[in-house]
């Protein structure tokens, strides 16, 4: 290992409806494994895996959370401080991908400025033969599997300024060019003494800003 | 005549799986035949699924079941001293009156064959049953009925429960009776219970009991769990969830100060720390949430439940602590990133249910000192702390200013008179130590 090499840690969340695959695209991405019916999270889990791009690395400390709408009220705890978010939907399931609009929303309310977040249409391998018979095109929506259609995803993607890939964890398609995707995006600065640094300033000035910011209280 | 179909659970030839008996002739290899089903524990679940490989597994299982086998005689001496006919053979449905003998047996662990009936009874289940006959009949009945929302969430965490066991899933594409069993008790329990309906984690309780007893037996032990250990946990705003972890924070402060100290250092640990449940903290929601299932070893978390159907909500606090007391040493030396990983991975590791229940639970340790009372304030005074910060935040940056700070931590402390009502908890002398604080700022703010 050359010793000038930095590495960049960065807290990455996965939110999105129950079962769509936050859990299987970790486990692609850190294990290169897929498990047919993956045991719903609960809560959160905790993974954290390497990964190399040009001359940086980069170790994302994962966030996998539960997917049920009530679970939504713990989420801000995960997302928190995170420098990036997968938002992930199933492209066979249309709920799914308004859940992934309203995550989008409210990253963008709440959580830090600057968080970079990649769009994740997963199930890709259930539409793909689909998507490659020309056949199928002019079947009516009904019988066809694939029910967000790519533009959808573009172009939500494009109005909020989101990172888009259309994935499968069954067979791997996309995964690792989410994260190498997202780690590009990263700046060199936030290495992670920086972003520790940076949690704690932040934190300070969230308590001062109780007593000394007078014009939020009025 | 019932709707409800033939139940999966309770046949005879599951329980032939999980017997604690004596080998036919001494030295024969017999036990760990019976255990080893083609790499699955007697339970059904793949051996190759849980945390340990197979020949730790094994060495371990060795040791573990020759315990067991003495457990179970001493049970049946014990059942017969207090006049229940019982043998190494028997089925159980009644179990001696609670004595600080029969605690100690229970601790010790339950038979596993006997766990299903011994659990209901401890648990006052056959005077629920009896008073309420029909009722999961009843709801069997209505069951299609439930509303989409929650159909749906349990349609989708069916076949992801317990998938890697026999019971659950034999690989033959059809449904197990299992699986339709689950079905019906989630809706069912969802229908009688609609603050809660059906959250994700109630599927791994259920499931764990359906392996143990049948399924309307399983029903109210759902609805007596939510009454006496997991109040509010699975309500539509989890508040019970982040009650549970705040109490638990109080917990650590007061048993295992110096895990607390680390805790402090690295996650920043506010004075907020009850209302911004802090990320280490909220890394054991699914402890509470699951019942240690899939925290712990399979045999570590029976032996729990023991505990936990047997005694009442405290035991939830003492297993907590106990498992990080064990992992202390660990974690005073992990560098902070590697914490939350710690903290997943380290129960997982404890394959022998005895250490872990003799931290919980040896006179020496500071862990057994602690009360139900004492939760029970303790929980009282997070609600309520919790319910005041509510009300008094700003809804701009959800902060409170000093003197509101110092007006809620006073109003806390009035709540429960004396300041030394909570003989375990020092928190109140803490508190005094933040007004003092507070105040001296509030000053020099204004």
């Amino acid at each position: 290992m050359s010793s000038n090499k930095q590495i960049t840690a960065v807290k990455l969340v996965l939110l999105g409806e129950a079962a769509v695959g936050k859990s299987s695209l970790v486990l692609r991405f850190v294990s290169n494994d897929f498990q047919e019916n993956k045991e719903p999270t609960i809560g959160a889990a905790f993974l954290t895996q390497r990964c190399t791009i040009g001359d940086k690395t980069i170790k994302y400390e994962i966030w996998d959370t539960a997917g049920q709408e009530r679970f939504q009220s713990l989420a801000p705890m995960y997302y928190r401080n995170a420098q990036a978010a997968l938002v992930v939907y199933d492209v066979t399931k249309p709920k799914s991908f308004i859940k992934a609009r309203h995550w989008v929303n409210e990253l963008h309310e709440q959580a830090s400025k600057n968080i970079i977040i990649a769009l994740c249409g997963n199930k890709y391998d259930i539409v793909e033969s689909e998507d490659n018979d020309a056949s199928t095109e002019n079947e009516d929506d009904d019988s066809r599997k694939r029910k967000v259609s790519v533009q959808e995803g573009q172009t939500l993607a494009d109005d909020e300024g989101l990172l888009f890939f259309e994935t499968s964890a069954k067979t791997g398609f996309n995964v690792n060019e989410v994260f190498t995707t997202i780690g590009k995006h990263i700046p060199e600065a936030t290495s992670s003494e920086n972003a520790a640094g940076q949690e704690r300033v932040d934190l300070t000035n969230r308590l001062d800003s109780s007593s000394t910011d007078s014009t939020c209280q009025c | 005549m019932s709707d409800r179909p033939v139940s999966a659970s309770n046949a005879e030839s599951l329980f032939q799986l999980y017997r604690d008996k004596s080998p036919e002739k001494p030295g024969t290899d017999s036990k760990r035949k019976t255990v080893d089903l083609n790499g699955r524990d007697r339970y059904g679940f793949k051996i190759s699924a849980s945390f340990v490989d197979q020949e730790k597994y094994n060495k371990w299982w060795d040791q573990y079941s020759r315990y067991l086998i003495r457990r179970k005689l001493k049970w049946v001496k014990l059942m017969s001293k207090n006049g229940f006919e019982a043998d190494e053979d028997s089925m159980p449905t009644k179990f001696p009156t609670r004595s600080e003998e029969l605690k100690r047996y229970v601790r010790k662990g339950i038979p596993a064959e006997w766990r299903g009936n011994a659990w209901f009874y401890f648990c006052k289940g056959p005077e629920r049953l009896s008073k309420n006959k029909g009722l999961y009949d009843n709801l069997c009945a209505k069951m299609d009925t439930l509303d989409e929302v929650n159909l749906e969430a349990i349609e989708k965490d069916l076949h992801r429960t317990f998938p890697d066991n026999i019971h659950f899933n034999d690989y033959s594409g059809e449904e197990s009776l299992m699986i339709g069993s689950l079905r019906r008790v989630l809706r069912c329990y969802a229908l009688y219970n609609p603050e809660i309906g059906y959250c994700q984690s109630l599927n791994f309780i259920a499931g764990q009991l359906l392996i143990f007893m049948d399924e309307e037996k399983t029903f109210w032990m759902l609805v007596i769990i939510h009454e006496k250990l997991l109040v509010d946990v699975h309500t539509m705003n989890l508040e019970g969830v982040s009650v549970h972890q705040g109490v638990l924070l109080l917990c650590f402060r007061q048993y295992l100060p110096l895990t607390w100290s680390v805790m402090r250092e690295h996650d920043t640990i506010n004075d907020d720390f009850l209302v911004n449940i802090p990320s280490l903290g909220i890394c054991t929601t699914s402890w509470f949430m699951s019942l240690f299932i899939g925290i712990l070893p399979v045999e570590t978390v029976l032996r729990i439940w023991d505990c936990l159907f047997y005694e009442d909500s405290k035991s939830i606090f003492r297993i907590s602590l106990g498992i990080f007391k064990l992992m202390e040493p660990q974690f005073v030396k992990t560098p902070e990133d590697e914490l939350y990983h710690l903290i997943q991975s380290f129960p997982r590791t404890i394959l022998n249910p005895n250490d872990l229940l003799d931290v919980c639970y040896r006179k020496l340790n500071s862990i057994s000192h602690l009360k139900q009372q004492e939760i029970q304030l303790c929980k009282q005074y997070v609600i309520n702390y919790r319910a005041k910060y509510k009300n008094l935040k700003h809804d701009d940056n959800n902060l409170l200013s000093n003197q509101e700070r110092l007006k809620l931590l006073q109003e806390g402390i009035q709540e429960f008179g004396k300041p030394r009502v909570l003989k375990g908890l020092r928190w109140n002398s803490r508190l005094n130590k933040q007004i003092r604080k507070l105040r001296v700022e509030s000053e020099h703010d204004i």
